[in-house]
């Protein structure tokens, strides 16, 4: 390659190749229009390095944009395919619908048989929830999995309470007219506390809403038995019987069977005063229809209330006074199987 | 850092952007550069050796490719004379063993005499002048486009394929009379009508705008030496 010099400095000068290319190099007694071969041609790290910032700068820039465009992405795909909540409709097709943040369906499953049938003809990706709903149960009536009338449990399931709430206004209010009954619940109790036929949430009729009483918790049924002191046993068996009568039917929910007391022994123990339930003993709660009445016990009927097991035993009243001798017992003391010594009887 | 170390640094970078900034620098730091010289060559080194402007050149360089990322300004341009003093001694050692044609012999008679020359230097010389004439000519008209030599170099293409786009606005310049008048006229570059009939990215052109108003300036009347130089390039213009 030949370069005619062009301009000539002290320490550098300009030459021009047969490409028309325009260079600086070192000025080794050049003179201007001299035609040079093999020049020292300078390395021009500047540009270089501003080409190198300028690929850098465009690189954060393409990252910084593909970050906002990936995090708007993410948002989006959060917000509209990401399961938020889930409603279970319960009936003999079991339908779970799982909703997004915006409250459409994007999957609805079954895990048997009738509401696998009832799903393979229907899709309701995309839908709101009510509609999915009022939708799938007008197929359930023309499949004949419910009917008129029927109730069918309806369970929400979501990280925030709020949404349940905004979720069972929105079923009550914009469910359409079928004859079905929808029974609203939070799945997050439904460990703690099976639904309540009396709270209804009718499609026909509106009406209040009558909030099902708690359950009194197994752990309160358990305290009333915890108190007693083992001696206390003979004590507890004649007031218990009453305080288990009371006691189970509120609580139909509480499967604990109550104790089977023993033969009360009237002549001697009487029932205590009567007492009304300590608060922190019993709660008494509104009784259930349904509740199975607990087996008559031995106590005479006319016992008006479940008096509190008294664990200073009271075995009598018996006013004695100090000079006189003890009245004769009513019953024998003796154990016929005992092998003491039959002792005489006292006169 | 020290206050000198500030101060050669500030100079340096005056140096970047002025060509007259450079050559005081350069001048005022020449015992520095001669004494680096001399370590490469284990000796002074002389006015006429090549190494001095190597070393020169070097030095020059190193002002224009610092940054104060780098740290000493002068440990810098101590590392650039001395790679390039290097560069060029290997480069030079391949000629090692031949005799130069300027060596004279006992009676003082040069080497290059004995040896019969086909070339007219005569002719060569006239060449070299009429050549030199057109270059100065040229220079004085790029200042009336407010460029220089120094601009042009600095702001010629590096890369093929851009040298490649402004070559092929270059041929469509020169096969179209009319738009290499407008040039001259308006003293503008016609990048928009350039970019158009040579069918190239405009933006390509506006980057090198000073390096088309110096090759564009040769394709006028006038430099036939230069047109002559780089005809090659530019094939399928008019036969010179």
């Amino acid at each position: 390659m030949k370069y005619i010099v062009m301009e000539c400095h002290d320490s550098y000068s300009v030459l021009m190749d047969e490409e028309s290319r325009f260079v600086m190099a070192a000025n080794i007694n050049y003179e201007v229009g001299q035609t040079v071969t093999n020049p020292i041609i300078m390395n021009n790290k500047e540009v270089e390095a501003r080409n190198i910032k300028l690929f850098i700068t465009k690189a954060a820039a393409a990252a910084a944009c593909f970050i906002l465009i990936a995090g708007a992405g993410y948002r989006y795909y959060n917000h509209n395919f990401t399961s938020h909540s889930t409603i279970v409709l319960s009936s003999q097709a079991n339908i779970t619908m799982e909703l997004n943040r915006k409250g459409e369906v994007i999957s609805l499953k079954s895990n048997n048989d009738e509401g696998n049938d009832l799903l393979k003809d229907y899709n309701g990706k995309g839908k709101d929830k009510v509609t999915v709903t009022n939708e799938i149960l007008e197929l359930e009536l023309s499949k004949g999995y419910i009917s008129d009338g029927d109730t069918v449990e309806l369970f929400i399931a979501s990280k925030n309470s709020d949404v349940f709430d905004d979720y069972k206004t929105t079923f009550e209010n914009k469910m359409s007219d079928l004859k079905v009954k929808i029974n609203v619940h939070d799945m997050a109790a439904k460990a703690a506390e099976p639904p309540k036929p009396n709270e209804t949430v009718s499609s026909e009729n509106k009406k209040d809403e009558v909030k099902p009483n708690p359950p009194v918790p197994e752990k309160e049924a358990d305290k009333k038995e915890e108190p007693l002191k083992p001696d206390d046993k003979g004590v507890k068996d004649t007031p218990a019987p009453a305080v288990e009568k009371e006691k189970e039917k509120p609580n139909a929910d509480i499967h604990e069977e109550p104790p089977v007391p023993p033969a009360p022994h009237d002549e001697l123990l009487k029932p205590p005063a009567e007492e009304p339930p300590k608060p922190d003993e019993v709660k008494p709660t509104a009784p259930e229809p349904e509740a199975p009445a607990p087996p008559a016990p031995e106590k005479p009927a006319d016992a008006p209330e479940p008096p509190a097991p008294d664990p200073a035993h009271k075995e009598r009243e018996i006013k004695v006074k100090p000079h006189e001798r003890l009245p004769e017992p009513a019953h024998s003391i003796q154990d016929p199987n005992s092998i003491d010594i039959v002792l005489p009887e006292l006169n | 850092m020290d206050p000198n170390a500030h101060q050669i640094i500030s100079q340096v970078y005056a140096a970047k952007k002025d060509s007259r900034a450079a050559d005081e620098f350069i001048e005022a730091y020449m015992p520095f550069i001669k004494a680096e010289t001399a370590k490469f060559l284990k000796r002074p080194p002389d006015q006429s050796d090549d190494e001095l402007s190597i070393a020169m050149f070097a030095f020059y360089e190193a002002i224009r490719n610092y940054s104060m990322l780098k740290g000493s300004f002068l440990k810098f341009a101590s590392l650039q004379i001395k790679n390039r003093l290097i560069d060029n001694y290997r480069r030079e050692k391949r000629n090692f063993g031949k005799i130069s044609l300027d060596q004279s012999d006992e009676d003082d008679n040069e080497l290059i005499d004995t040896i019969s020359d086909e070339h007219n230097h005569f002719e060569e010389n006239e060449l070299r002048e009429a050549t030199k004439q057109e270059i100065e000519e040229l220079s004085q008209q790029m200042q009336d486009f407010g460029v220089s030599m120094k601009d042009v170099a600095d702001n010629s293409p590096r890369q093929r394929r851009t040298l490649d786009i402004c070559q092929k606005a270059i041929k469509y310049a020169r096969n179209n009379p009319d738009i290499l008048e407008d040039f001259l006229k308006t003293k503008r570059v016609p990048l928009a009508k350039l970019a158009e009939g040579a069918e190239v990215e405009r933006k390509s052109l506006e980057r090198h705008r000073r390096y088309l108003v110096a090759v564009l300036l040769i394709c006028t009347n006038g430099y036939e030496i230069m047109r002559g130089h780089i005809m090659q390039v530019l094939k399928g213009g008019e036969a010179e």
